[in-house]
């Protein structure tokens, strides 16, 4: 299969591009659609500099071998980008992918990812987020975008029943990511519609920056922001009111009763709606294994207790909210009642964010934290990278690599508010240390010098998160492994954590896994699991936190099989679910391969073969004997040979082949 | 009209547009919420007006429908919508103090509180549509 849409004729007629803000008088044809998209679903394929728009049906072929979401978006990069393609230059493709179950009813059937040649690690990129945008999107008429070249001047996409149209985006120059969406929902006077854009850090190409939809949805990671930044395209808004095709609703209907009944009883559940993702913040650091200080220690020394889901439940949140079809409510809403920014309000503040500058820059005032939360949702920063280069440079600053001098005046003391929010100030304004850092952490420690580069935890160019996986062995393997670089959304084993038995991970995986964590035995077969859940739930737009990568009674591949064949009449096996996660894991495998990335870049940073310092297992560390015992019995699981390169037979027998 | 009916806590609500979903599907049989008796309108910082027939008599059949296609169902306590006879010609739809009769491709529904079991109830977590029995006014 070619999979490229080029070549194939028009099968909607092409929509005359506007740029003016009269309503649209496009009823016919978005009735015409509305028909239409009973049947089938759409892509779109946008040349920005030619300002055309294509329309085709999604070939049923791609759906069959990649599903949606994560999965055809992997896919259509591999085909469509270069090893010589400039991350930041027209030729990068940009591609939006709602999955394959996103906007149909469901358990957290919320999320959006957006691909492409990552401008901040150079390799892979790609990153999904919650909401509304994807259900909307699909309301609309589409599943992909396939998004290249570099408009003129900065545009915004308005889809709206099947009816793509580029539209001027200059007055959106000064405004941050609230307003921007805002402004859209104004100009068209429907606060329905949903919109994806970018702050002033994506729009100044901070290679950092991110996608934010709504009050701090963010796609974040990889510096997807940067790429839209780059293509001068600050949002892409969407407003649907056509159905999404569905082969037999009653048996829909059916599976979703009964997930809804198997995962509200849960107590992974219950957790999640009370705590979101502020759960780990406790498991993390009673447990010592949250970084401390960039990885220098991995426990806070101090002020620890005050980083607790509960004090910030009791002080700052105001309610809950959720995405499309949680019945969790995760997302806190809080509100700052007193101090410097009393009355401050906004959405979250996600475990990464509170880890990254709580222990991992040493600071234990939430109030800063939530400032600088806000900071990032409102400016479109990836707040992983941000902590994380914080982080850094304290370090730096602290070893005396970089001074005063260097940082435009400011004191990157530990903890310090004025250093956490200045810096977030200066990469913004393009000035000071933050000048350097927006090109990027690799540029920076280029010019900074002095090794400095050996103080940045990454891996693949991508920086570090808060955990400390020394404790967890399939954790530190996910971790060299994941295909965007250092995530724990990829591949990261979290039920590790909970020492199941061995019955329990036998019925929960097919293969029992050693409860130990620190065994090194059996562990690959932890992380492809985890690798193929995860694809598929990218693939099909389920949020991970209701599914089976955070908690056992959460959703699984026998509920996604379910939900599968009721939406599209495909009725899978176990074993062909598998096979496709592995397929979409293989094909990122084969986009870095291509990029030159081998064995050598599958570790983790050299810290994490040094003992732990503190807590109730000091001395744990990664031992590289049996580490690289483990990456080579993985590398055989997955058919890769000792180089980590896909074997000839392997992609064979995926049916990648032809198309890779 | 009978003797319970909806009751909404609007603070309770966190938008997961589930009710929605499952009154689109169930009624219509189709993935498209521009088809569901009820509606979460957006407000601002996350908050949300749950939009839906509140069963509360401020619309006797006589006066908001001069075609006789509006009518309280006895059995259930809902409104029934006769599709042959409704003309849209909205008068139904601007009688609503609570906005909850919605105009689709030239016909207007409403909630049909599904028969006296009412769909939304059970998909809503945080409890914010509730099944009550109605108080003796």
């Amino acid at each position: 299969m070619s999979g490229v849409p080029s070549g194939v004729e028009d099968q909607m007629a092409r929509f005359p591009l506007r740029y003016d803000h009269r309503p649209c008088l496009l009823e016919r044809v978005s009735a015409k659609i509305k028909e239409d998209s009973l049947r089938m679903n759409r892509m779109a394929s946008i040349d920005l500099t030619s300002e055309t728009i294509k329309t085709e049906e999604l070939p049923s072929e791609m759906r069959r071998l990649f599903l949606g979401g994560r999965g055809i978006n992997t896919h259509l990069l591999y085909q469509m980008v270069k090893e010589e393609t400039d991350p930041l230059g027209p030729e990068n493709v940009f591609i939006v992918g709602a999955g394959l179950l996103t906007g149909v009813i469901g358990i957290a059937n919320s999320r959006t990812s957006f691909s492409a040649k990552s401008p901040e690690t150079g390799l892979l990129g790609d990153s999904a987020m919650g909401g509304f945008f994807g259900a909307e999107l699909r309301y609309a008429g589409f599943d992909h975008l396939i998004i290249r070249g570099k408009a003129k001047r900065p545009v915004y996409l308005w889809i709206h029943d099947g009816v793509i149209e580029i539209r001027e985006a200059t007055a959106f120059s000064q405004l941050d990511t609230l307003q921007v969406q805002e402004k859209i929902r104004q100009d068209h006077n429907d606060p329905r519609i949903e919109v994806a854009c970018l702050g002033p850090a994506g729009r100044n190409l901070v290679r950092f920056a991110c996608i934010i939809h709504g009050l701090s949805h963010a796609a974040g990671r990889t510096g997807m922001g940067a790429v839209m930044g780059s293509k001068n395209l600050w949002a892409i808004a969407a407003r649907g009111k056509s159905s999404i095709p569905v082969k037999d609703p009653a048996k829909l209907l059916r599976t979703f009763h009964q997930q809804y009944e198997q995962v509200t009883q849960t107590k992974g559940f219950l957790a999640s709606s009370i705590y979101g993702t502020m759960i780990r913040l406790n498991n993390t650091r009673t447990q010592g294994y949250e970084g401390g200080l960039n990885h220098q220690f991995n426990m806070m020394e101090y002020g620890g207790e005050e980083l607790d889901a509960e004090v910030f439940i009791e002080r700052y949140e105001t309610r809950k909210a959720s995405c499309f079809g949680c019945p969790a409510a995760c997302k806190h809403m809080f509100r700052v009642p007193g101090g410097i920014y009393q009355g401050m309000q906004c959405e979250g503040p996600e475990y990464y964010g509170c880890g990254g500058w709580g222990s991992q820059c040493g600071c234990s005032d939430w109030k800063t934290i939530l400032e600088a939360w806000n900071l990032c949702a409102k400016y479109g920063l990836d707040v992983g990278s941000m902590t994380s280069y914080t982080a850094w440079l304290m370090e730096l600053y602290e070893k005396g690599i970089i001074t005063e001098k260097e940082t435009g005046g400011l004191s990157l003391g530990w903890g310090s508010p004025e250093a956490i929010i200045g810096l977030i100030q200066q990469v913004i304004e393009n000035r000071g240390i933050g000048k350097l850092l927006a090109q990027g952490w690799r540029e920076a420690a280029r010019t900074i010098g002095k090794n400095s580069e050996r103080y940045m935890d990454h891996v693949k160019g991508l920086s570090i998160e808060c955990d400390d996986v020394r404790g967890h062995r399939a954790q530190a393997l996910g971790l060299a492994t994941a295909t965007r670089g250092a995530c724990h959304l990829r591949s990261r084993y979290t039920l590790e954590e909970f020492s199941l038995p061995d019955q329990a991970t036998k019925r929960l995986t097919g293969k029992p896994i050693p409860q130990a964590p620190d065994v090194y035995e059996g562990k690959e077969w932890a992380c492809y699991w985890t690798e193929c859940i995860c694809s598929i739930a990218d693939a099909l737009g389920v949020c991970k936190f209701m599914t089976k990568w955070l908690s056992v009674g959460l959703l699984g591949f026998e509920e996604f099989i379910d939900s599968i064949e009721a939406v599209t009449g495909m009725r899978l096996s176990l074993e062909e679910i598998l096979k496709i996660g592995e397929r979409i894991y293989t094909t990122e495998r084969m986009f870095l391969v291509r990029e030159g990335i081998t064995r050598g870049d599958d570790t983790i940073p050299e810290k994490f073969f040094r003992p732990w310092t503190h807590g109730p297992k000091a001395g744990t560390k990664i031992e590289q004997e049996p580490f690289e015992k483990l990456l080579d019995r993985y590398y055989d699981l997955h058919g890769w040979d000792r180089n980590g390169i896909p074997k000839s037979e392997s992609l064979e027998k995926l049916g990648l082949r032809r198309s890779l | 009209m009978g003797d319970r009916g909806l009751r909404l806590e609007n603070e309770k609500c966190t938008g997961c547009r589930l009710c929605e979903a499952v009154c689109a599907l169930s009624h219509e049989e189709k993935m498209d919420l521009t088809l569901s008796r009820i509606r979460i309108h957006p407000l601002a910082e996350n908050r949300f007006q749950v939009n839906v027939c509140l069963q509360c008599s401020a619309c006797p059949p006589s006066e908001v429908c001069p075609n006789e296609a509006f009518l309280w169902e006895e059995k259930t306590g809902g409104v029934r919508i006769l599709k042959e006879k409704c003309d849209s010609c909205g008068l139904c739809t601007s009688k609503c103090p609570y906005s909850s009769v919605f105009e689709v491709d030239q016909s207007v529904i409403v909630c049909d509180l599904c028969e006296g079991d009412p769909k939304c109830i059970g998909v809503c977590q945080k409890r914010a549509i509730q099944f009550i029995e109605k108080r003796v006014s």
